[in-house]
């Protein structure tokens, strides 16, 4: 089907979002904690 | 509460009843009524998933635990995205394929009528309980703001869950759930608004951020690799990810959201979303908790935030506390705004915490069924004593909302389950569509008096949040062995399987019993222990059938004895 999306692509932006949290996380504890 | 406040909370929750029936009207069919005929779009899915997992506990005990405990537990949902990406690769395609109306109908295609009765018992069990906490969460609050008997408020609440869900299925709680989950987190959102802004003048938003941080309330990320400390990094990537392919793969109150997407895109679409919002949304739920604390450090907290627990305790005892209590309060706010170093402000707020340990020690001395910790309680007491005319019931609502839609996602599991595996599958095989709607109607009913019956029971458990999740992890592990067997192995029988779980139950039930272990990992523990057992209870079976079929070779190429 030509709409459906690339799913590789939206899973690779699923983790790359997590790592991008955590990595904002972290610079968020060393930042205040 | 004042009368704008109550006409708030109680406009909003017979609005969200009255839609429910509305929308859910007109249910014939199995499928119309337990999948809502398979024709959700995305968004409808990702907010039915979120709204499913945020429950009023969520709401109101997550902030209590970033409050007292700092914003570490959001490690617990980092698995989540990772196992969102792995569910839309296997799981969604596998049941959507095989259009089937629970996770453990898959399993007998699999494994056998035995291994998928047992998981549908073991959800029955630990999916009943979870939901019995998410009705006993508001109840809590009612029984807090209007003194209130606490068994009277969960049997309102979970009657106006059991109304529109029982009549309008799957459909009702998926169209419901949008709008409660946008009316919690605005609840949320303003709550934190306030608390920001009745804080001094002199202390600015960073400024606030800073002094949770230097108190240790922004502990977001921790490296430590600790086995008995429930929420660092590893924790919550390991056993989160377990956790949450165990939640949203083999919880039928998950699988059953993501089952009404009209194609296999629109339900992975509704999971992705939510792998990517999820953990924002919990870190601004745990913002609020530790922006919470940071009001609570310019405006004098109660030394029991439990109002019940002040009734137990003789005013003269608490007053002295409460004297020495306040006079730690003062010393530490005027350090604060003196600039003092961390150390002399944590030492203070140890201090403080000591004392109000010392309070609730005596609390238990004078009743020692009552509850040793008053986390669930925190946001509450912020709520009702600091916020305006009309947002308190705004509030109040949001949290009732959270645990309506929570509350009537397990009622609509436990009601598929009942019927899809127990009655339709063991009991009335040949039952039409029309009877079993009606059945299903009357097992949405039957658990929701359970849950109302067990919530009455469920006060002394410990923090809410955590209870939920300790509940899970008895069996999550275990179940998602079998489904870990059932998705990547050919070969492993049924017999096997279900064996292999059993082991793996009783390695977790060992371990929660003679181990200092978290309960994060029992997770781990219950997947791997089952996993590895049903692998070599079928690796056993075969070599004993391979060993039988050498004898009989070698008996058949005997010489005949003469």
């Amino acid at each position: 089907m030509s709409d459906e999306p690339n799913w590789r692509r939206l899973y690779a932006a699923v983790l790359i979002t997590l790592a991008v949290l955590i990595a904002l996380f972290y610079a968020f504890t060393k930042a205040f904690a | 509460m004042r009368p704008i406040d109550w006409f708030v909370l109680i406009a909003t929750l017979l609005a969200i009843v009255a839609y429910g029936v509305w929308k859910g009207r007109r249910q014939k069919r199995l499928a119309q009524y337990l999948l809502a005929d398979r024709q959700l779009r995305w968004y409808s899915v990702a907010f039915s998933v979120m709204a499913t997992q945020a429950s009023a506990i969520t709401f109101l005990s997550t902030p209590g635990q970033a409050f007292t405990d700092g914003m570490r537990f959001v490690q617990f949902y980092l698995g989540l995205p990772i196992a969102m990406v792995i569910l839309s690769i296997t799981a969604v395609p596998i049941y959507h394929r095989l259009k089937v109306f629970t996770a453990y109908e898959y399993l007998e295609t699999r494994f056998g009528v035995g291994t998928r009765t047992l998981t549908a018992i073991l959800f029955l069990i630990q999916r009943g309980l979870g939901t019995a906490l998410t009705l006993y969460a508001p109840a809590l609050i009612v029984s807090l703001v209007l003194g209130w008997n606490i068994n009277l408020t969960t049997i309102v609440i979970g009657t106006l869950v059991i109304i529109y869900t029982a009549s309008g299925g799957t459909k009702a709680v998926s169209w419901t759930q949008m709008h409660q989950l946008f009316i919690a987190l605005g609840g949320m959102a303003v709550a934190l608004a306030i608390a920001i802004h009745s804080l001094p003048k002199s202390v600015g938003f960073v400024d606030a951020v800073r002094v949770a941080g230097r108190m240790g309330r922004i502990n977001v990320i921790d490296f430590t690799f600790d086995l008995s400390t429930p929420y660092n990094f590893w924790s919550g990537l390991i056993g989160g990810l377990m956790v949450a392919l165990a939640y949203f793969g083999t919880d039928q109150s998950q699988v059953q959201r993501y089952l009404t997407g009209e194609t296999v895109t629109q339900s992975r679409l509704g999971l992705l979303f939510n792998g990517m919002v999820k953990l924002p949304m919990q870190f601004f739920i745990l913002f609020v908790g530790a922006m919470v604390f940071v009001f609570y450090q310019f405006v004098q907290p109660p030394l029991l935030f439990n109002p019940t627990h002040r009734a137990k305790v003789s005013t003269t005892q608490l007053a002295t506390l409460e004297n020495e209590h306040r006079a730690i309060f003062e010393a530490k706010k005027r350090a604060l705004l003196d600039g003092a170093s961390t150390s002399e402000l944590r030492a203070l707020q140890d201090r403080e915490t000591a004392k109000r340990k010392e309070a609730i020690a005596l609390v238990q001395k004078a009743d020692p069924r009552a509850d040793g910790s008053d986390t669930d309680y925190v946001f509450l007491t912020f709520v009702m004593n600091n916020l305006p005319v009309g947002v308190v019931g705004l509030v109040l609502a949001a949290v009732f909302c959270a645990a309506m839609s929570a509350t009537a996602s397990g009622l609509n599991a436990l009601a598929s389950t009942t019927i899809v595996d127990v009655y339709k599958r063991l009991i009335h095989k040949d039952a039409g569509d029309h009877h079993c709607v009606r059945v299903s109607k009357l097992a949405t009913v039957f658990w929701g008096l359970f849950c109302i019956a067990f919530a009455t029971v469920a006060s002394r458990i410990g923090p809410l949040i955590v209870a939920v999740n300790i509940v899970g992890s008895y069996f999550y592990g275990t179940i998602l062995a079998i489904f870990l067997l059932a998705f990547y192995t050919k070969h492993v029988t049924g017999t096997a399987a279900f064996w292999g779980a059993i082991t793996g139950e009783i390695a977790v039930i060992l371990c929660a019993k003679y181990t200092t272990m978290a309960w994060l990992w029992w997770n781990v523990v219950g997947c791997v222990v089952g996993v590895v057992a049903a692998l070599l209870i079928d690796l056993g079976v075969r070599w004993q059938s391979h060993r039988s079929l050498i004898r009989i070779e070698e008996r058949r190429l005997e010489p005949p004895h003469s």
